[in-house]
């Protein structure tokens, strides 16, 4: 249970993270991985869901001096969905600290 | 284990996934590898990024289901499931430890009956009438005194003190009558003070520590008291000025009305029912709460308890709080309404629909209920109907909304 509900926040994390806007895998998991004690691997991995129920969509750019870079954007389902989540986080974050 | 080696591995636990899935994730890591490389990482600190390709595996099959099923919509439902288990946990914990304290309290007042039984027959009693006072002056040392006064055709006091159920200490009073004034002094241990007070009496001051004191149904010209932990509550009363400080103790008025009143207390909480006059209240970390309330000026502060006032009827009201939130209700027409703080929520309503409201917050956002009349706006100036009361509204980081 703690797993999953880690990993829905982070789902929460990413998309915030994409609504400012479009980001290239290796970018994301460094920005997160930064402030939050989670590997890149399960960032990919959150990615992968996100992109499989049409919360994000990938494009490929040519970046300078090296391979194209897939990046990732919010789509605006995906967008309707972190608003949700969103809500429901800051109404559990709210409730919860009543309680501790 | 290299880069290779690392993909290898991370391909065997993929073999019985779709094959579109496998090289979407193997893409993404693999870019991983390129970008880290590119940025002058080695291939161990990579891999250390991503994680162990075994924690890798056990991470798809928990989002992504086993290779048979992959349903990512399971996952979301999960991740909603183990919120609501979380919050039904929660909710079972409360309960449970509500419990326990009912168990407790249960168990302490056995305890408290208990010894009163066995020392109901070890206690300091006295009782007595004093005449020609018009000042009542009550003052404690450490004791812990519960007072009551009420009205009654001459002034007279009962006074009875046992042990309690920390001290056995008995408490013993002294009377002292100096022309018009009256004192009593309570000293150290557990007491209970009744006094009935006549007409003639205008004037009560008390200085006490623990307990609590309350006044009912006088009409005086003037109370002033402080007291440490000792709530204190007046209830039914019409009074000229009243000034009342608390450390740890509550202050209640109910039902009250007086020409000024100034309350401050602590940490204890401020609490106005159905009253009428001016009234000053300060507090730090209590909350204030102000309810019916009618007259000329109301100015009411806290360093971080909360401000609530609902509904009120004054024209000049002051509300400021560094860290709490303000909530004003007002139905009279706000000749002159200031409200301002730190970090705390401004949340006003106001039934007049004739002022000149100036508004501004430095990173809170400014919410306004369509159903304000506004005449014009500026940016930070809203006029509605004649535009001839005054409000003005700040906060730095707080959010702001009028309506």
């Amino acid at each position: 249970m703690d797993a999953q509900f880690k990993k829905g926040v982070l789902e929460l994390c990413v998309l915030s993270q994409l609504k400012e806007q479009d980001r290239y895998g290796y970018e994301l998991t460094e920005r997160i991985s930064k402030e939050l004690s989670v590997t890149a691997g399960t960032l990919y991995l959150i990615l992968k869901r996100l992109k499989d129920s049409g919360y994000v969509e990938t494009y490929l750019m040519e970046s300078t001096g090296g391979p194209a870079r897939k990046y990732y954007h919010l789509t605006e389902q995906g967008e309707n969905y972190r608003k949700n989540q969103k809500q429901e986080w800051l109404a559990f974050v709210e409730k919860a600290g009543k309680l501790i | 284990m290299t880069k290779q080696e690392y993909i290898d591995a991370l391909n065997v636990q993929l073999r019985d996934y779709p094959a579109d899935f496998r090289s979407d994730i193997l893409d993404a890591f693999e870019g991983h590898f390129q970008e880290g490389l590119n940025a002058g990482k080695t291939e161990d600190e990579i891999i250390e990024d991503l994680g162990s390709v075994r924690d890798v595996a056990e991470n798809i099959r928990m989002m992504h289901g086993s290779p048979e099923h992959t349903p990512a919509e399971e996952s979301y439902r999960n991740f909603r499931n183990n919120l609501n288990e979380l919050k039904s946990t929660l909710k079972d914990t409360i309960r449970s430890m509500t419990d326990v304290m009912t168990q407790t309290v249960n168990t302490a007042t056995d305890i408290v009956a208990d010894l009163t039984e066995r020392t109901d027959s070890v206690r300091n009693e006295e009782t007595g009438i004093i005449t020609g006072a018009k000042t009542i002056r009550i003052l404690t040392h450490k004791a812990v005194l519960d007072t009551l006064i009420e009205p009654g055709d001459e002034l007279k006091y009962e006074f009875v003190s046992k042990p309690g159920l920390f001290s056995k200490i008995l408490s013993v009073l002294t009377v002292r009558q100096d022309q018009d004034e009256v004192s009593f002094n309570v000293s150290e241990g557990h007491a209970y003070l009744h006094l009935s007070v006549p007409q003639e009496v205008a004037e009560i001051n008390f200085d006490i520590s623990g307990g609590g004191i309350e006044i009912q149904e006088l009409s005086l010209n003037r109370i002033l008291g402080k007291t440490a932990s000792a709530d204190i509550r007046l209830d039914r009363m019409r009074t000229g000025i009243i000034t009342v400080r608390t450390s740890s103790g509550d202050i209640r008025v109910r039902e009250s009305s007086f020409s000024q009143l100034e309350a401050e207390t602590a940490s204890g909480d401020i609490i106005l029912k159905m009253t009428e006059g001016n009234a000053l209240l300060k507090c730090s970390s209590g909350d204030i709460a102000v309810d019916r309330h009618l007259g000329e000026e109301l100015t009411v502060s806290s360093a971080s308890g909360d401000l609530e006032i609902d509904p009120v009827s004054v024209p000049v009201i002051n509300m400021k709080t560094a860290s709490g939130d303000i909530e004003l209700h007002s139905t009279d027409y706000p000749s002159r309404i200031e409200l301002s703080s730190a970090s705390g929520d401004i949340d006003c309503t106001l039934e007049s629909r004739d002022y000149t409201a100036e508004i501004s917050t430095i990173s809170g956002d400014i919410d306004l209920e369509s159903d304000i009349f506004v005449n014009k706006m500026s940016a930070h100036r809203v006029t509605a109907g004649d535009g001839t009361g005054r409000v003005s509204i700040h906060s730095v980081s707080g959010d702001i909304s009028l309506s």
